[in-house]
């Protein structure tokens, strides 16, 4: 069984990539791989070859729900964890948000102590866990 | 304003990345002042929203999510709420 090593994150707000960066990097230990939009995830994803994927929803450009949808159209993404990292917190958003395949959401703001901890939980769920 | 439960390790490293976001709360001020539409608005406020909590602001993040939503569901009571907000960010970056 290997461990979670490498974790996508797509976010557009500058701020919170850098709190995301002291969060899994710094604190987490893992290898992060820091996008600023969905295209920079599409073009990233083949050489990262990331074992789950933080994404933001609301982005300009391609939404976290257009980025999910191209990233599952690619085989080697069908079954990788994809996690929404949202402030969209009412029920029947979240549900929506799972709803797009996700497999999970959590919801800002996410406190960056327990957020390396909180993400091995979805990535459990994932094609490289097994028990 | 350091979240209790950063490790002493890095607890200096989260202090420089709250003065950084700090930093940027007058551009943040300027990009919700001068948003051409509601849209363009609400967007501003709900990226306010999510980043404040993750450095330690959470009076603020909650501000900016009652302007968000007073954008969007109760437009009368946006000014008051854009005010408090304002305020709130006035006051941090004084301290700072």
């Amino acid at each position: 069984m290997s461990d979670l090593c490498r974790v996508m994150c797509v976010e557009d707000d500058p701020d919170i990539r850098m709190i995301l960066e002291f969060s899994l990097e710094q604190m987490g230990g893992y290898t992060l791989a820091s996008c600023a939009s969905g295209q920079e995830a599409l073009d990233r994803v083949k050489d990262f070859s990331p074992q789950l994927v933080l994404l933001d929803v609301m982005m300009p450009k391609m939404s976290g729900t257009e980025t999910l949808q191209h990233l599952r159209a690619m085989d080697c993404m069908r079954s990788v964890p994809v996690v929404f990292v949202t402030a969209k917190a009412m029920p029947d958003e979240v549900e929506a948000l799972l709803a797009c395949g996700a497999n999970g959401v959590i919801v800002k703001p996410f406190d960056p102590v327990t957020l390396p901890h909180e993400i091995r939980k979805y990535w459990t769920q994932g094609p490289d866990h097994a028990d | 304003m350091p979240i209790e439960s950063t490790p002493p390790s890095h607890a200096h490293q989260f202090e420089a990345l709250q003065r950084k976001f700090v930093e940027g709360l007058r551009r943040r001020l300027e990009e919700i002042e001068a948003a051409p539409d509601t849209a363009s608005q609400h967007a501003a406020l709900h990226r306010l929203a999510g980043a404040a909590g993750a450095f330690g602001y959470e009076a603020l993040g909650q501000l900016a999510r009652t302007a968000m939503l007073a954008s969007r569901d109760t437009p009368h009571q946006l000014a008051s709420a854009l005010a408090a907000l304002y305020s709130a960010i006035q006051a941090l970056i004084a301290q700072h």
